[in-house]
């Protein structure tokens, strides 16, 4: 409502302004006869207070209802027809704005109401509708104040209870105090067979293997199960286990889905990092912060060769579907973005802000400006493939590069005067012996060269040189090459009009630049103060390169030596070594290329008409990220990509037709692929403006009247442009040229930089060139968004400032610096201002250990969810949690080894009658496994389980059933014997055997998975070749190790259930085999076994 | 194949699960948790009485041409080569050429006098039955997006197929078979299998896909050599099962899921049973076109019969996806004769025959035949002989169970381009498809991730006019 509230103020002053003329009877006859009843029969329906409906903010029951109009603004002006949004409405010229949606107006209908509007829209002097009831959408259903979830988290003492002896944690004596209240007892507690098979499932996801049910039933001491459980949860397993679990929250994909299934390049890092956080026991509040701003942080976590952890944790929000080639991009970022914001609000906070899209959320007190605050946050951040081995190692290099450079340039630019010197000098007298080239007998190059001693091969460069410039006003020695052109007995008297000449085209040329300048919307300027600087790595440097900036090649070792002759963002040539690593895709389609660490982003654009011109040289790719469309392919987006190349050493623009996406929102992107890369500005009008003008030689300011004095005039500006400090732009272009154009100058060689050259060797040794990549964030110039109205982009609404939602967070200073990532990251995890972080996830490990969180709606904290059943136990675990330093290990540990998580699942029909749904906990939950957790314990029973952690995913096995576009190459049946965290998750090729066991389907945050019963999972049991072909290794095993029935009937119980058979299973076992079983009647008893629900619950 | 017979179960548990079908224990689980509740107890209270007690859809994958099938338009004959005369809207592809119009003849048919073009003759003699809806609109213009949006209501991935959503709401009346079936003629639409999946809801409502394959359905077979074999370890496992049942004492999770195995081994008699057609008479094999010279017109004619016996034995939701005739589906950007053509000729004899025959059978009453592709296709050219996709007005139908035959609903422009009368949103669609089996489509609800879940989201009227 408060996107609409600001906007009263102004129709308020429409109001005034449109007070009701005394309308004639006839008018008003008018009014009733066709009008009233049009409103009525067509319109009322959806906008009045009588149907209480309002749609689109708009109700067509009063003339002031009408004038104020709705969403889109008022809904006419009086006796203007073409200002009326009801007219446009009603006469279809507009798709998304068409009234009434089903049955367009008759053409005398729309004349009856154009003539009603044009005439003043008579309406008789009547009260308007007053609403009876409460209005829709009106304030929040939760009261901050009061609402538990929040409240501050409170460290409650643990109630008195009355079986103390019971009650020997305060978890015991929470869970106890409710039970006594409710006249149940705590069920005792489950037998240590059961107990160890639990926590191995618990912990590891795999079941415990027979020695270690033997090592714990042999271990008598108290401590015994502490320590079971403590090697769980230092078991690698542990990671594996319960990032699937957090898996389930970040909607992790492999692919996006859609059309064609695009693969997300490396994605499979995230889950990788999820682990390896997980298994480090990463401090919660740590891993909240990277998952938002772990680029930004200002102490990284490094691995120990320097790999950065938390820039991978940003890959999260990148993890969501896409679309190859929306019709509607706008649209489609606006949805991407929804996901986003939804699966940030409820991984983290347990709030579905997302349903603030529309309008401020019906029953959380979570505004539709708070949800465009987050909106501007993830907006301002945009998608890269990151660098995260070395990218930290290599900004170290780079410093000490920087630093290095900074130092030695004083004594590197005398160095390069000198060496040019014995060349400058000469420079007259070889303009002079140029013009004594003419052809004519003892006039050749070689005859002049030797009568002055020149060297020949120069001289000659230098004729080749003078006569090419001619033709091109841009070179220093234009002038001096039309010169040439000039017949010899001429000359003398054409050299003052032909500078003259010169110098009004220049100065022509100059305006003309500016003129364009001026006449163009200069998007990007990396020569102006202020614009923001935002490189993926550190190839172009931590801001623009000014002009007579010392440039070095791409080989330390050698001497290439330039000199900037522009302001701009200049990519530094030593990068371009830097290549992915192994195992590191590339974005797919149009952005298929090697982009990470040799980026350069702009600030944010707003698109108006026209084509994009980029200032710009070298080699690379060019990309406009629209709507952040980063899957760019298909017909219809294709201009966001080009590929580009041009002449080394020469500025040139590049267009980009962006003119399909006036009033769109983006930012470029540019990649170098050449060692000349530079991109100075980006305008946009229609056409290209003219190439900047470049210096000339000598400053033409001053007329020289002789030709010896223009020629020596040459020489001096040379000198000059090493004297004077600050050098003239044209100064430096003069010297930038000189460097370019060894074959004239000569001189600058490779001795001169030798020492430079092997402190930059000494340093440059030190970059690593090759790294893995992952998706990550990348900060950008920071922008708001605008609420939009009903959640759609036709219909933006006032600015929504970015910040968290401000009914937990108040009003936050403004954030002036980037995204703001690092703010919310730190803000949203201090525990004082925020309870949600702490509370929802101390619920989510709850959850996964009990069966049911204390919140069962694990991720919806608010007035929707389920109330919590024991709120002072959650407070509890809460402020443990983050007493505990934010350690998920030990809050598991804590709940484990309390004697609610110990109590057996065996059903008791009284008290389960007393509690249904085991809400207060009188018993253990039974658990029915998840998916990944029956295929991995199939895979550990086997043998077959191979324990290799980490890596790109193994294909999964597609079945016949699993066809479609996209449909690639799948993998082997048992997926090489890896965990099933490390099959693929191909969005359009899920596996059918995770999906029947309720693996979320990757879209959304999914903290609870459901636990469904379907033939399906009774067929895959029964049928699936790979639960066959699984049984019968685990038969063969078995029959490998020991030799007589009865003990591999029992090693079959002790694998699979941690236990002995009772005496009628292994009757019921013995029967099924009869007298000789031969090795197919195990295979048999192994698959029976399999099917069987012990399997596949747990007690 | 084992000789079948049904294993030893509690009476108490084949009670339940014919009552409600597969799943309704797992949900009744579900609803003791407060958030997960929805507004109804499925399979249970339908909202009114209802018309049709099943629902086949026949999907047109790619979009098939209103204008050159159930909405012909004189006007686009007329203007054919010349320019367009109304703004076009941005395309998938943006390669817009002249108008184009329609190379197939149009014939009034029936006691209504409906036309329908030479595409579709077969369908034609039916159209007393139909109910035209030439006023469809979609809000995408992708096929993957329109692909959710008509199976999902949403142009995300992820969200429950309306299969999904019918046998959430309605259960099965079948106790052997899922009460959602995609019979997949070979085609998988853009968007893959999650156009058919459960999204949010639980996996027991997730379509499942047969084949007319030696293999109907994914892991029916058993592979078991030895007559009885199954039998014997399905018997063992049942009696370790039992002895678990005592142990654990009796809980809802365990004893559904041991039920489960009886619908399973079931299913492995029943969906043989299902496909086998040997009883079916020649005469309705030819009727179906299962004698057709043309191998797609066979596969579809198969669907189509099995469609009709799956309504017999009870099946809510079947779903028909079309064979692969080369054509890139219905998808003509180019070649629209030769790929319209092919396509049609599959599908329009065995449509016909499944309309006569449910008719004949006196099933045509209780069953809803919807036939929709995702959008529809411009009434320019794409190139010169192709359309592009149009969400803007396309044409679907609708026959049996509550709707009116003989009848046309809404109306395009001249051009066939945008619904201009009785606009029909999918929305509509869906809760009119609800509505006619007994469901109000706004309180068909799940609690999911902090709202009442709809498959029509905020939307959806009923299209009361088709209604009789």
């Amino acid at each position: 409502m408060r996107c609409l509230n600001s906007r009263s103020g102004w129709f308020l002053l429409l109001l005034s302004a449109a007070v009701p003329a005394i309308a004639a009877d006839s008018d008003l006859a008018f009014f009733e006869n066709k009008i009233r009843p049009l409103l009525v029969e067509h319109c009322h329906s959806c906008h009045s207070v009588k149907a209480g409906k309002k749609k689109g903010g708009l109700q067509l029951d009063s003339r002031g209802a009408l004038l104020t109009g709705g969403d889109n603004g008022p809904a006419m002006v009086s006796g203007k027809v073409a200002e009326s949004l009801l007219l446009k409405a009603v006469s279809y010229q507009d798709p998304d704005l068409e009234m009434p949606p089903k049955e367009r107006l008759s053409a005398a209908q729309v004349a009856d109401l154009t003539t009603w509007i044009q005439a003043g829209a008579a309406w008789p002097q009547e009260a308007a509708p007053k609403a009876s009831g409460k209005d829709h959408g009106g304030p929040v259903a939760i009261d901050p104040k009061v609402h538990w979830a929040w409240s501050a988290i409170r460290a409650v003492k643990p109630p008195a209870v009355h079986d103390s002896a019971w009650a020997q944690t305060p978890i015991d004596r929470f869970v106890l105090a409710k039970l006594e209240d409710a006249k149940l007892k705590p069920a005792p507690e489950a037998d240590r067979r059961a107990l160890i098979r639990r926590a191995a499932f618990a912990l590891t996801g795999l079941p415990p293997t027979v020695a270690e049910v033997d090592a714990f039933l042999a271990d008598t001491s108290a401590s015994a199960f502490e320590r079971v459980v403590d090697r769980y949860l230092a078991s690698p397993a542990f990671g594996e286990r319960w990032a699937r679990h957090w898996l389930d929250l970040v909607r992790y994909a492999e692919t996006r889905g859609h059309e064609f299934d695009a693969r997300i390049a490396n994605a499979w890092q995230y889950r990788d990092y999820v682990i390896r956080a997980l298994n480090a026991d990463v401090p919660y509040d740590r891993f909240v912060q990277e998952h938002l701003a772990g680029d930004l942080l200002a102490e990284p976590r490094l691995t120990t060769d320097g790999a950065d952890e938390g820039i991978l944790a940003t890959g999260f929000w990148f993890l969501g579907e896409m679309i190859h080639s929306p019709v509607d991009i706008r649209q489609d970022e606006v949805e991407r973005i929804d996901n986003q914001i939804d699966v940030m609000g409820k991984t983290f906070m347990g709030l579905t802000i997302g349903c603030a899209r529309c309008h401020d959320h019906k029953f959380d007190p979570i505004t539709a400006k708070d949800y465009y605050a987050l909106g501007g946050i993830a907006q301002s951040s945009s998608y890269r493939q990151v660098r995260f081995e070395n990218e930290r190692h290599n900004r170290a290099v780079a410093e000490r590069l920087w630093q290095i450079r900074g130092v030695r340039t004083p004594a590197l630019m005398r160095s390069i005067e000198e060496a040019l010197t014995p060349a400058i000098v000469t420079t007259d007298k070889l303009l002079l012996a140029a013009l004594e080239v003419d052809g004519s007998a003892g006039n050749g190059p070689v005859e002049i060269a030797q009568r002055h001693g020149l060297d020949l091969p120069r001289f000659a460069a230098w004729l080749k040189h003078l006569m090419a410039v001619a033709d091109d006003p841009r070179d220093p020695f234009h002038a001096w090459g039309r010169l040439m052109r000039v017949p010899a007995a001429q000359r003398a008297e054409q050299v003052v009009p032909l500078q003259r000449e010169i110098a009004a085209a220049r100065q022509q040329a100059l305006d003309r630049w500016n003129q364009a300048l001026a006449d163009s919307t200069v998007l990007v300027d990396y020569a102006r103060q202020g614009e923001p600087f935002l490189p993926d790595g550190v190839a172009f440097g931590d801001a623009a390169t000014s002009r007579g900036t010392l440039r070095f090649g791409g080989d330390p070792q050698k001497s290439v030596v330039r000199l900037t002759d522009r302001t701009a963002a200049w990519f530094d040539p030593l990068w371009l070594r830097l290549s992915p690593g192994p195992d590191s895709a590339t974005d797919p389609a149009d952005l298929a290329m090697p982009r990470a660490g040799r980026t350069l982003r702009t600030r944010t654009i707003d698109l108006k008409e026209g084509p994009v011109h980029v200032l710009m040289r070298g080699k690379g790719l060019l990309y406009a990220a629209v709507g952040a469309h980063t899957l760019v392919d298909g017909p219809l987006h294709r201009a966001l990509v080009r590929k580009v190349d041009g002449k080394v050493g020469e500025w040139r623009w590049e267009r980009m037709d962006l003119s399909a996406y006036p009033g769109h929102r983006c930012h470029l992107e540019f990649t170098a692929d050449s060692e000349d890369f530079a991109v100075a500005m980006v305008v946009q009008r229609q056409d290209a403006p003219p190439l900047p003008p470049s210096a000339t030689l000598p400053p033409l300011d001053t007329v020289h009247d002789t030709i010896e004095k223009f020629a020596s005039a040459q020489r001096f500006a040379f000198t000059a442009a090493f004297r004077d400090t600050p050098r003239s732009p044209a100064q430096n272009a003069l010297i930038a040229w000189a460097l370019e154009h060894p074959e004239l100058m000569s001189g600058v060689d490779a001795a001169l930089f030798r020492d430079f050259a092997k402190e930059q060797v000494a340093i440059t040794n030190d970059i690593r060139d090759k790294s893995r990549l992952a998706l990550g964030m990348m900060d950008g110039d920071g922008a708001d968004w605008r609420v939009l109205i009903r959640g759609s982009p036709r219909t933006p609404g006032p600015v929504a400032p970015r910040a968290l939602p401000e009914s937990i967070f108040g009003k936050q200073p403004a954030i002036t610096q980037g995204s703001g990532r690092l703010d919310i990251a730190l803000r949203m995890t201090d525990p004082k201002s925020n309870p949600f972080v702490a509370r929802v996830m101390a619920n989510r490990i709850w959850h996964h250990l009990m069966g049911r969180g204390i919140v069962a709606s694990v991720d919806n904290f608010g007035a929707l969810g389920t109330p919590p059943s024991h709120p002072e136990l959650l407070d509890h675990l809460a402020s443990r949690f983050v007493a505990d330093g934010w350690s998920v290990k030990r809050l598991a540990r804590t709940i484990m080894l309390s004697n609610t998580w110990r109590m057996a699942t065996t059903a008791d029909p009284v008290q389960d009658a007393k509690d249904p749904g085991n809400v207060l906990l009188h018993r253990g939950n039974l658990h029915r496994l998840e998916g990944e957790a029956i295929r991995d314990a199939l895979l550990a029973l086997s043998g077959r389980l191979d324990s290799t952690m980490y890596g790109p995913s193994v294909p999964i096995h597609l079945s016949d059933f699993m066809t479609g576009r996209g449909r690639p190459n799948g993998g082997p049946l048992d997926g090489n014997g890896r965990r099933s965290v490390y099959q693929t998750v191909w969005r359009n090729f899920l596996s059918p055997m995770m999906l029947a066991f309720d693996t979320p389907i990757p879209f959304n945050t999914m903290g609870k998975r459901a636990s469904s019963n379907v033939p399906a999972q009774a067929l895959i049991l029964m049928n699936d070749p790979f639960v066959q072909q699984q049984a019968e290794h685990w038969a063969k095993r078995v029959c490998d190790q020991v030799p007589e029935t009865p003990a591999r009937i029992a090693l079959f119980y002790r694998m699979a259930f941690s236990r002995d058979p009772l005496p009628a299973e292994a009757a019921a076992a013995q029967e099924f085999l009869g007298a000789t079983p031969d090795g197919r009647a195990w295979s048999d008893l192994a698959h029976a076994l399999v099917t069987t629900k012990e399997l596949i619950f747990v007690q | 194949m084992n000789t079948p017979a049904p294993l030893r179960w509690s009476r108490r548990n084949v009670l339940k699960s014919a009552a409600c079908g597969f799943g309704a224990l797992a949900l009744q689980t579900l609803l003791n948790d407060r958030a997960y509740a929805g507004d109804i107890v499925p399979g249970k209270a339908l909202h009114h009485p209802a018309k049709a007690r099943s629902v086949i859809f026949c999907y047109l994958d790619g979009g098939l041409s209103q204008v050159d099938s159930f909405d012909p338009k004189p006007a686009l004959t007329r203007d054919s080569g010349k320019p367009f005369r109304m703004k076009m809207e941005p395309t998938q592809f943006n390669n817009n050429g002249n108008t184009l119009g329609s190379p197939w003849e149009i014939k009034n048919y029936g006691k209504s006098g409906i036309p329908v073009s030479s595409l579709f003759p077969h369908i034609g003699e039916c159209v007393d039955d139909l109910s035209v809806i030439r006023s469809m609109t979609a809000n995408f213009s992708e096929h993957t997006n329109a692909n959710y949006f008509l199976h999902t209501g949403s142009g995300l991935q992820g969200r429950p197929s309306m299969g999904a959503w019918f046998s959430y709401g309605l259960g099965s009346e079948c106790r052997d078979l899922p009460g959602f079936i995609v019979l997949n003629g070979g085609l998988v639409p853009p968007g893959g299998l999650d156009c058919f999946n459960s999204g949010f809801l639980p996996a027991s409502y997730q379509g499942s896909m047969f084949r007319p394959a030696a293999e109907p359905v994914a892991n029916i077979a058993a592979h078991e050599k030895i007559p009885g074999k199954q039998r014997r370890k399905l018997d063992l496992m049942h009696r370790l099962d039992g002895m678990l049942v005592e142990r654990a004492g009796k809980q809802d999770a365990l004893e559904s899921a041991i039920a489960n195995y009886e619908m399973a081994y079931s299913m492995q008699t029943s969906v043989p049973d299902l496909m086998d057609l040997g009883k079916e008479t020649d005469a309705t094999k030819e009727l179906y076109g299962l004698k057709s010279d043309n191998q797609h017109t066979r596969t579809y004619g198969m669907q189509c019969l099995i469609a009709r016996r799956l309504v017999e034995r009870g099946v809510r939701f079947i779903e028909l996806t079309c064979p692969d005739t080369g054509n890139d589906r219905w998808d003509q950007h180019a070649r629209l004769k030769k790929g319209h053509e092919e396509n049609a000729r599959m599908v329009d004899q065995p449509i016909a025959a499944l309309l006569k025959d449910l008719k004949s059978r006196g099933l045509l009453d209780s069953t809803l035949v919807v036939f929709s592709g995702e959008f529809g296709r411009t009434p320019f050219a794409q190139g010169s002989d192709g359309r592009d996709h149009n969400p803007f007005g396309f044409t679907a139908w609708m026959a049996g169970g509550g709707v009116k035959g003989g009848y046309v609903h809404g109306a395009t422009d001249e051009y066939g381009y945008k619904a201009v009368e009785g606009k029909v949103e999918m929305h509509d669609l869906h809760a009119t498809m609800l509505h006619l089996l007994g469901v109000d489509h706004k309180r068909l609800t799940f609690r999911w991730g902090g709202r009442d879940m709809r498959l029509t989201d905020v939307h959806g009227e009923l299209i009361k006019e088709i209604l009789t």
